[in-house]
Parts: structure tokens; C-alpha cells; sequence
């Protein structure tokens, strides 16, 4: 059998490249294939994850923690003490990726023109990034930068609504720990951009200043977490739940089941699409091949005629493919990578930044080519491409060699 | 005869153009199926969400919703209702009084939206009245009942049978002030309406805000929400005459618009990408054929045919080849969609939460002319513009290097 | 004759008892300003009032009895029209309770429910109470004065301080040459005006002079007014403590 291959494997390299603008059409089906397929799975994971935070990172994350009761009624009474001993455990542990605290509770903002309800966020700016895209949504001036920054955050629809602008002071009262009215002015420092009913609701402003205001301490109205494994959050909340059995610690499904829907959804459809992506290659590779072998049946009656056999000529032919499928899948991962990889991790969406932010994704997408997943289309689509060239290698071995010859 | 001349092309090679055929179907069948899905779920979302209390459309006065105030109100009520229930499409009108009011039970006191409403009508608009989990909703006959959200009722320490009290403001500044029977407790599952809504009856809420006879909107309803966004250009005339505003769904919900169309956009480049890469897979396929044909070609031309026709001959089979996969695709599509539409596919999980939510258990995807003509359309005009590519190759033949082509 | 704010200012101060030889080179504009506020409220009062609020489709008059403690506390009630006659509130610091003769019972204004608007009105608390924060959160100093009607009106030019929780840009309160507040202009943070009190007329209530007219202009609603008479008052009294709680809200003494 060595023999055999050694004898062929040689013959099939020769004959690839003996009539180049044949192979090439192939290989630009393989190339283009694979590229694509690349492609596609970099953009809707890079899209997916800045999506789901569309409906998720706004403020839901993947889960949340709170006091008993915070649920019903999300005011100041329901709160709860900083995270420490077990809870802090397992939140820096490796079942949590990331959390962030966050004091929540209703206010009313007041301009010289206007007064509104809305609901006073004080935030931790850098845990706050980690689990949110909103940090990421500023439209102008900019986003808070330490839990001690007395800026406030609004909608851009807010300021528009209260007839302000950046710069500008406002007033936000609340009702403070001990019961009684709590008052502030804040410098409007940034203007955020998302779904409207979001740029209407939320004000935000730095942990401790809000904890200052209402009078805290170091208390807490939620805490925002990512779990480590982004598929299944259940263990995380598990680790959680037992850590601090009198908090209530929700998933995003529950807090947000609409989403979880369109999750489900999506999932379904990245896999019925890798699907035909493959499908659509397979159909392009017996395609070009069958004509490709048309072309050279002269030449297989020749090599039959030599004395090659039958099963040899589709050996010969499939191991021509194997190589072709191989250049090719190392060309189309190279040009996938020499796509994403100058991206650097981060993409901006220039002109459509813009709307993009306002509709609740981050003006910036982060694509990644993972190895892991280049690796795999790679085999998949080499392994396609060796049992789409069965057909065209079998209807290689049945020309007739007399028959073959005799076409001038 | 030329068309005759490319049919025949196309068949001197079946399993080429078969398989040809075969991916361009593969890829119409399944943007059918696709986007007819899209279409299914999104509006299912739509109207799920509408459902709850919005309704699919609003008559409301101008510049109510910036500024929901007791001092603006829809005149003659009674007009409107009647001419809006007699458009085909729109079954349901309920006229509403939205007002602001503090309500207190024992030594608690929370700042809760009051809607009068009409029990017998607002069934048909609101999936409250259906998300009674206590008690019962209100009646035709019930004057001074009133419903609430659990939460709400939680935070208030109130059960069914308790009174409940109200006090605001009504229309001018006066004082509104009420003590109603609280007859039943509804859960929507959206902690934010589960916790800030009382409904009552409409008479009641008119006497007790100084509106007696108006109302401050009318919510709008019927079999689905596109009966209703059709019959939008009759019930804006309505409501100019009226000297109101209508508000279609985008307006009352603005921020689900927002999110579909982004889904929608994010969604179509996906579905254009994969409409490019069967083109690209189609044309490459063709101009190795144009390529392999050139002694044919070559013949052709010394028969005396131009190569502007040869070129058009080319592009047709193309074309000719690219329609037949479509209507073969689009019809297997239709097909299979339109079974699903039936039966509806089952996503694990959306069965334990759907009914909270109003939502059916299953999706249904919705054939409509958007989601079946996109795909056939797209590829069609790619493959007239990539046609071009074989058809230069043609251009550029010679007759005599033609015939003399080796393999 | 141009009218000379130091001289006039000078001998206001003699005239008030302070010491010529200790005439400050700095105006005391806090304390003028302090003296208009204490002759509109004094430490307690008890007025009545009568409210009307405009607007572009209505007018409603409404009339009421106002007794007052410090800035903080007050117990209003309402005697007309019939629709609102009996209804009460009563305020003692940040906290708000609403009692209604129909419901016959006493309702804690929630938190959430806080609104800057007095009773619908045009006017805030603050502006009626005249509260502290005028005096404390800015610094003043004199603007140009003018004579209307036989008498000098200074204008005392409020500027919020750094830091300061409050949300107007500048605000100006004309204060008469006998210490009666004669208006009051709210500038936004862009020095435009936002809302413009004017005293359309002064006289002598409760043994001072009083702008016993009021009326309240949000500039950027033309049609809309609110204007409080005060018909009668009676400053500086005794008034028992046990009137500002909430059993003297359900059950008025008369």
C-alpha cells in the first residue's frame, strides 16, 4: 500500500498544479468556503455577545443578587451589606467572572424646567464595564470614573426631556436611609445613548456618592454578576444561592424570559446556518471536480490503458483532492485570520457606531478568531471536501479507456 | 432560438446544472423558512407585548403622551369608538382614564396608576383581565370595585375583599378622592405593571377625576396586529377630525421597536452574506464551465454567431438555471413554512415561561410577501450583475484560438 | 433725582438701630435680605388665602387658611370651593400627610411621589415658605436699585455657591426700602429667565407691609399663572404645638 501511495501521492501533487487554472477553481470555492464560514462564525459570536447584552448588559447581566423583598418594592429598605466571608468568597472566586454593586433605588431628578421620576444608580465604574455595555454607550461628555466620581449620568432623551445639557446642575431627591429626605445637586457629566424607555429611566452616579447621599454606609441594593461559564449560569447562582441563603439570587431567565427566548433562538440558527454554509461548499467541490475529472478523461483512459486500476484512479483522484482541500483549508484559515487579526480584538463601526448605540449595542464589536474553532471548520471541511470528491473520483474510474482514447 | 439553444445547454450537462440548482434552492427554501420565522416570532413579540395593556394602537390627545395630564381629553368619546369598531380589522375599542393617585391601606401609602376602565370591553385589548390570579376581574355591573397588581397589593398589605383608598388629583387640580373593594389580584409576571397599576370601573373613575363623559384614551384592538396597522391611514383621518393623535404600535412601544429592527438589520446582513457566497459558489462553477465549452464556443463563432450572442446565451443559461432553483426553493420553502405554521415548532424551556407572558408555547413562523420574494430577489440580482463575468470571458474569445484549444 | 442706594441703605441701617459709627463698608445684603423674608413669614403666622391657578383651558380659585411654623412646618386647610373645603395638609419637615373630610382619613404623601409643584400650583413650597436655602446656599450682592411708586426697590442679585444643591443659575429678589419683597426673577443655568414672581400689590396686613398679591409666570408657558391673595394674617403668635400633628389634622379645633 506505501508503494502504491508513494507512487500516486507525487502523481496527485504533479497533476493539481499541471493545469493550475483548474485547481484554482476549486481551490477558490475551498478558499472563499472556509473564509466565509469563518467569518461568519467571528461575526455572529462578536455580534451574539454584543447582542445579548442588548437585552442582558443594559443592567440585567447574567444574574443578580438582593435583599429579601428588593423584588416587590426596590427601595431603600431593602438592602443589603456589602458582600464579605462566604458571599465575597465565592463572588472573587472561579465560578463568578465578574460582578459588579450597585445601589438602586427610585428618585425624582429635578432641572430648572422639569421634574421626573427615574430610578438613582450609584455604580462602581470599572466592575460596572465588566457586566454592563452601558459604560460603553456614551454619546457625549463621558461615562463615571471612579466610585467616588459625583458626576451624574443621564439618557440623552432625559437631559432633552428636562431641558438641560452636560454641564449643567440638577437636583435628585431621594428618601435617605433613615427615612428622611435626601436632596443633592449633580453636574450633568455624560449623556448616554440606548432604548429610549432605558435613556428615560436610569441616572447614574458613583457607588460611594450615592451611598454618601442616602446615608449607607456600605450597603448594597443589588449586585449584578457574570457567571464563568457563560452557557449555563446554574452553578454559579447555585455557589450563591448557598454562600448568602438569605439573599435572592436570580438568573437572567427569570429576570428577563423574553431574552430568553430569543437566545434559544439564536442558537438554533447559528447551526442550521454553519449547516448549509458546508452544504453550499460541498455542492461547489463536486461540482468544479465533476468537471474538472470531464476535462481529464482523456487522460485517466490513458493511466487505465498504463495499467492503473480502477480503485487506484479514484484513490489517485481523492488523494488529489486531499491535497487540493488542504491547500485550500490552510489558505482560507490564513485569510481569515489576516482579516480578524488586524482588527485587533476591536472593532469600530464608524458611521454606524451611532445607531448602533442607540439601539443598545456597544458602537464597537470585538471580533476573535478562536483557534479552537478555525481548527475545527479546518477538519469539517476537509473531511467534506475528501466525500465530495468521492462522486467525481468515481466517475473518474468508469472511463473506459478505448473510449476515452479515442475522443480527438 | 436562443432560448431554445441555452435550454438545451443547460440539460447537455444534467448533473452539473442540477447541483447548481440544487444549492440555489437549498439557500431560497431556507431564507424562506428564515425569515418567514423572523417575521413569525418578532410579530408574536409584538403583539404579546402590545397585548398586555397597550393595545395595537392608541387615540390619544395631542402631545398626551409627553405629558399625561387630566386637563386634555378625547371630546366626544362616543364617536370615535363607534367609527373605529366599524373598520374591518379593528373589532375592539376601549376607552380608558388614565390618572396618577396615592392609594393607602392602613398605614401604607404608594403612588400607583388608575385606569377606569370598561370590564366587559377591556378584556378584548389587555391580557389582564386574564391574569387574574385572585379573585375576579371587574364586572359591567361592579361601581365601586377595583383590581390591582400583587406586588402592589403586597406592598400595600391588602388582600381580595379589603378597601382600598385613592386620593389625587383630577381634572383642574381638584381633589380625587375614593375608597374602593378590591375584588381581585392580577399577575402579568412584569414585576414594573405588577406593582404600579389599579384598574376601576370607567363611570367610577369619571366621577371621581372630574371627567365625567371623557376619557383621556381609547386603545385599539383586533384579530392581529397587521388588520390593525392596515386600517392606520383611516384611523389617522379619524382622529384628525377628531382633533386627536392615533399612536401606532412603534410609538407606544418604542423601545421593542427599537430592539426588532436592530435584530432585523443584524439578521439580514447574515442572510445576504450567505446570498453572496451561493453566488460566488454558482458564478465560479459557471465560468469554469465557460471555460471548458470553449471549443464549443469556438464552433459556434465560426458558424457565425456573434459573441455578444454567445455571451447572452451564457448569461441566460445562468439566469434561466438561477430562476428555476428559486421557484423550485422558494415553493419547497413555502411549503415546509406553511406546515410549521400549522403545527409550530417547540423550543425547549419556552413552554414553562411562555404562559406567564401571554406568549403561545410554540413559534410560529408567518409567510408573508417580504419573507418569500427577499431571497428569490437577491440572488436573481446577483446573478445578473455576477453574469457579467462569464459573459466578458466570452467577449474576449477568438475564433481561431477557440477551435484550436487544447485540453 | 437719582436714587443713591448707600445713603438710602445707610440711614435704613441707622434707622434700624445700628450704631452709626459701625456702618459696615460692605452693604449687609444677607441681612436685608433676611429682614424681607422674617417681615413675610416671621417665626409663626396663620393668613388666609386665596389661590388661583391659570391655565391655557382653566381657571380654579381656590380658598384657604395657612397656619405656619419656622420654614418646615405647616398645617393648611382648604374652605372653598365646596369640592375641596375640608381637605388638609400637613407638613412637618421632609414629610407630607393629606387628609381628605370625604375619605375621613389621614394619607402619607409617598416618597414617590415628591413633586417641587405646591398643590398644582405654579409655586413651589419654597417659594411660599421662603426657606433658608436662599440665605445659606448663595452669595448676594446688590444689583442696580429703582424707584416705583414713592419708594426705592433694591435688587439683591443671589448667586448659588460652588457645590451648592439647587438648581437655578442666579436668582434676583426685589426687596422694597421697607423690606417687603416686591418680586422675585429664577434664572436657568444659562442666566434666562425661568420663572418671574411679581407682587402686584403691598399693603398693610398683620400690622407690616405684605405683598398681599403674588403672581407666579413660568416662562416657558405663557398661558399659565398662579396667584395667592393673602386677605388676612396675623404674625408672631402663639401657636400650640399640638397643632401640627396629624390628630389635629383629621380633627380641626376651630
Amino acid at each position: 500500500m506505501n508503494a502504491i501511495l508513494g507512487l500516486l501521492g507525487p502523481l496527485a501533487w504533479r497533476n493539481l498544479w499541471r493545469n493550475p487554472r483548474r485547481t484554482l477553481f476549486t481551490l477558490a470555492v475551498v478558499v472563499v468556503g472556509v473564509w466565509s464560514i469563518l467569518l461568519f462564525d467571528v461575526a455572529i459570536k462578536a455580534v451574539a455577545e454584543n447582542g445579548k447584552q442588548q437585552s442582558l448588559r443594559l443592567l440585567t447581566g447574567e444574574g443578580q443578587i438582593h435583599a429579601a423583598g428588593y423584588l416587590d418594592d426596590p427601595n431603600i429598605d431593602h438592602r443589603m451589606p456589602a458582600p464579605t466571608g462566604r458571599l465575597g468568597a465565592v463572588l472573587t472566586g472561579p465560578a463568578v467572572l465578574a460582578w459588579a454593586p450597585r445601589v438602586r433605588v427610585p428618585a425624582v431628578i429635578e432641572s430648572e424646567y422639569r421634574t421626573r421620576a427615574v430610578t438613582f444608580l450609584g455604580v462602581a465604574p470599572g466592575a460596572e464595564a465588566k457586566v454592563s455595555d452601558l459604560p460603553g454607550q456614551i454619546l457625549a461628555g463621558r461615562y463615571l470614573r471612579a466610585p467616588g466620581d459625583d458626576g451624574l449620568v443621564i439618557g440623552a432623551d432625559m437631559a432633552r426631556r428636562l431641558k438641560t445639557r452636560l454641564g449643567k446642575r440638577v437636583i435628585l431627591m431621594t428618601q435617605g436611609a433613615d427615612g428622611r429626605l435626601a436632596e443633592a445637586g449633580f453636574t450633568v457629566v455624560g449623556l448616554f445613548g440606548n432604548v429610549r424607555p432605558a435613556q428615560d429611566e436610569f441616572v447614574f452616579t458613583g457607588l460611594a456618592r450615592a451611598q454618601a447621599l442616602l446615608g449607607l454606609g456600605g450597603d448594597l441594593s443589588e449586585i449584578s454578576f457574570d457567571a464563568a461559564n457563560r452557557r449555563d449560569p446554574a452553578p454559579a447562582t447555585r455557589a450563591l444561592a448557598e454562600a448568602a441563603p438569605n439573599l435572592e439570587v436570580d438568573t437572567w431567565m427569570s429576570l428577563s424570559p423574553l431574552a430568553f427566548t430569543i437566545e434559544s433562538l439564536s442558537s438554533a440558527y447559528v447551526a442550521v446556518w454553519l449547516t448549509i454554509m458546508f452544504v453550499l461548499m460541498a455542492i461547489g467541490i463536486v461540482n468544479t471536480q465533476l468537471m474538472a475529472v470531464f476535462e481529464r478523461r482523456r487522460e485517466f483512459g490513458l493511466i487505465q490503458a498504463l495499467g492503473l486500476r480502477p480503485a487506484q484512479i479514484v484513490l489517485l483522484v481523492t488523494l488529489e483532492s486531499g491535497l487540493l482541500m488542504g491547500v485550500g483549508v490552510a489558505l482560507g484559515v490564513m485569510a481569515g485570520y489576516a482579516t480578524v487579526l488586524p482588527l485587533g480584538g476591536h472593532l469600530d463601526m464608524g458611521p454606524f457606531a451611532g445607531a448602533m448605540e442607540r439601539y443598545g449595542f456597544g458602537g464597537v464589536l470585538r471580533p476573535t478568531l478562536d483557534l479552537g474553532d478555525a481548527a475545527a471548520v479546518g477538519v469539517i471541511v476537509w473531511s467534506l471536501g475528501l466525500v465530495a470528491a468521492l462522486w467525481p473520483a468515481a466517475s473518474a474510474a468508469r472511463a473506459s479507456p478505448i473510449l476515452a482514447m479515442s475522443e480527438a | 432560438m436562443l432560448l431554445a439553444l441555452t435550454w438545451r445547454n443547460l440539460w447537455r450537462r444534467p448533473q452539473r446544472t442540477l447541483l447548481s440548482m440544487a444549492a440555489i434552492a437549498l439557500v431560497n427554501a431556507l431564507l424562506v423558512l428564515a425569515l418567514s420565522f423572523m417575521v413569525g416570532v418578532y410579530g408574536t413579540m409584538k403583539e404579546t407585548t402590545l397585548r398586555i395593556f397597550d393595545g395595537y394602537a392608541q387615540f390619544q390627545p395631542d402631545g398626551w403622551g409627553d405629558d399625561p395630564s387630566l386637563d386634555r381629553d378625547i371630546g366626544q368619546p362616543q364617536v370615535l369608538l363607534e367609527r373605529a369598531r366599524r373598520l374591518s380589522g379593528v373589532t375592539t375599542a376601549s376607552p380608558r382614564v388614565n390618572a396618577f393617585a396615592i392609594l393607602a391601606h392602613g398605614d401604607r401609602s404608594y403612588g400607583a396608576a388608575v385606569v377606569g376602565v370598561e370590564p366587559a370591553i377591556e378584556g378584548r385589548i389587555s391580557s389582564i383581565p386574564g391574569a387574574i390570579r385572585e379573585g375576579r376581574y371587574l364586572a359591567a355591573s361592579d361601581s365601586d370595585t377595583a383590581i390591582l397588581g400583587e406586588l402592589l397589593a403586597r406592598n400595600l398589605g391588602l388582600k381580595v375583599g379589603d378597601r382600598v383608598t385613592l386620593l389625587g388629583a383630577g381634572r383642574e387640580q381638584a381633589s380625587a378622592a375614593d375608597v374602593l373593594t378590591v375584588v381581585g389580584l392580577y399577575r402579568t409576571g412584569i414585576p414594573d405593571l405588577d406593582r404600579s397599576i389599579l384598574e376601576m370601573p370607567l363611570g367610577r373613575a369619571q366621577d371621581d377625576f372630574g371627567m365625567q363623559g371623557l376619557v383621556t384614551t381609547i386603545a385599539l384592538a383586533g384579530p392581529s396586529l397587521d388588520g390593525v396597522n392596515r386600517q392606520l391611514p383611516a384611523l389617522r383621518a379619524m382622529a384628525l377630525s377628531a382633533g386627536v393623535s392615533v399612536l401606532d404600535w412603534s410609538a407606544l412601544e418604542p423601545g421593542l421597536d427599537e430592539q426588532i429592527k436592530l435584530k432585523y438589520a443584524s439578521a439580514l446582513q447574515f442572510y445576504f452574506t450567505l446570498v453572496a457566497v451561493v453566488a460566488f459558489i454558482t458564478l465560479n462553477t459557471l465560468l469554469m464551465s465557460v471555460l471548458e465549452r470553449t471549443r464549443e464556443f469556438g464552433v459556434l463563432l465560426a458558424l457565425g454567431m456573434r459573441p455578444g450572442q454567445i455571451g447572452t446565451m451564457v448569461w441566460l443559461e445562468l439566469l434561466l438555471m438561477s430562476a428555476l432553483g428559486c421557484v423550485a426553493g422558494v415553493a419547497a420553502g413555502a411549503a415546509v413554512t406553511f406546515w410549521l405554521a400549522q403545527q409550530g415548532v417547540a423550543i425547549p424551556g419556552l413552554d414553562k415561561i411562555a404562559p406567564q407572558f401571554g406568549m403561545p408555547s410554540r413559534l410560529y413562523p408567518s409567510l408573508t410577501p417580504f419573507s418569500v420574494l427577499t431571497a428569490p430577489t437577491a440572488i436573481l440580482v446577483c446573478m445578473l450583475i455576477g453574469g457579467l463575468a462569464p459573459f466578458a470571458r466570452v467577449m474576449r474569445l477568438k475564433p481561431a484560438d477557440a477551435v484550436r484549444t487544447a485540453r | 433725582m437719582r436714587f443713591s442706594v448707600g445713603i438710602a441703605l445707610a440711614g435704613w441701617l441707622i434707622g434700624t438701630g445700628v450704631p452709626a459709627a459701625v456702618a459696615p463698608a460692605q452693604p449687609d445684603v444677607e441681612g436685608l435680605l433676611r429682614r424681607a423674608f422674617d417681615n413675610y413669614r416671621a417665626t409663626t403666622s396663620q393668613n388666609q388665602i386665596a389661590m388661583t391657578i391659570h391655565r391655557a383651558a382653566w381657571e380654579r380659585r381656590m380658598q384657604l387658611t395657612a397656619q405656619t411654623r419656622g420654614t418646615e412646618d405647616a398645617l393648611v386647610r382648604f374652605t372653598a370651593p365646596a369640592q375641596e373645603a375640608g381637605s388638609a395638609t400637613l407638613k412637618l419637615g421632609s414629610e407630607t400627610w393629606l387628609f381628605n373630610p370625604k375619605l375621613n382619613q389621614v394619607i402619607k404623601l409617598p416618597g414617590s411621589m415628591l413633586a417641587r409643584s405646591w398643590m398644582g400650583s405654579d409655586f413651589t413650597y419654597e417659594d411660599l415658605a421662603k426657606s433658608e436655602s436662599v440665605i445659606d446656599d448663595f452669595t448676594h450682592s446688590l444689583g442696580p436699585g429703582r424707584t416705583e411708586g414713592g419708594h426705592g426697590i433694591w435688587t439683591v442679585v443671589c448667586t448659588p455657591k460652588p457645590g451648592a444643591a439647587v438648581v437655578w443659575g442666579r436668582i434676583d429678589i426685589d426687596v422694597r426700602d421697607d423690606g417687603v419683597i416686591a418680586g422675585e426673577t429664577f434664572f436657568d443655568q444659562d442666566l434666562k429667565p425661568a420663572r418671574r414672581m411679581s407682587v402686584d400689590r403691598i399693603a398693610p396686613l398683620g400690622g407690616r407691609n405684605y405683598p398681599v398679591s403674588m403672581t407666579m409666570h413660568p416662562s416657558d408657558e405663557p398661558a399659565s399663572w398662579t396667584r395667592v391673595e393673602t386677605s388676612s394674617a396675623r404674625f408672631n403668635i402663639a401657636l400650640p404645638s399640638s397643632l401640627f400633628t396629624l390628630s389635629s389634622l383629621q380633627n380641626p379645633r376651630s
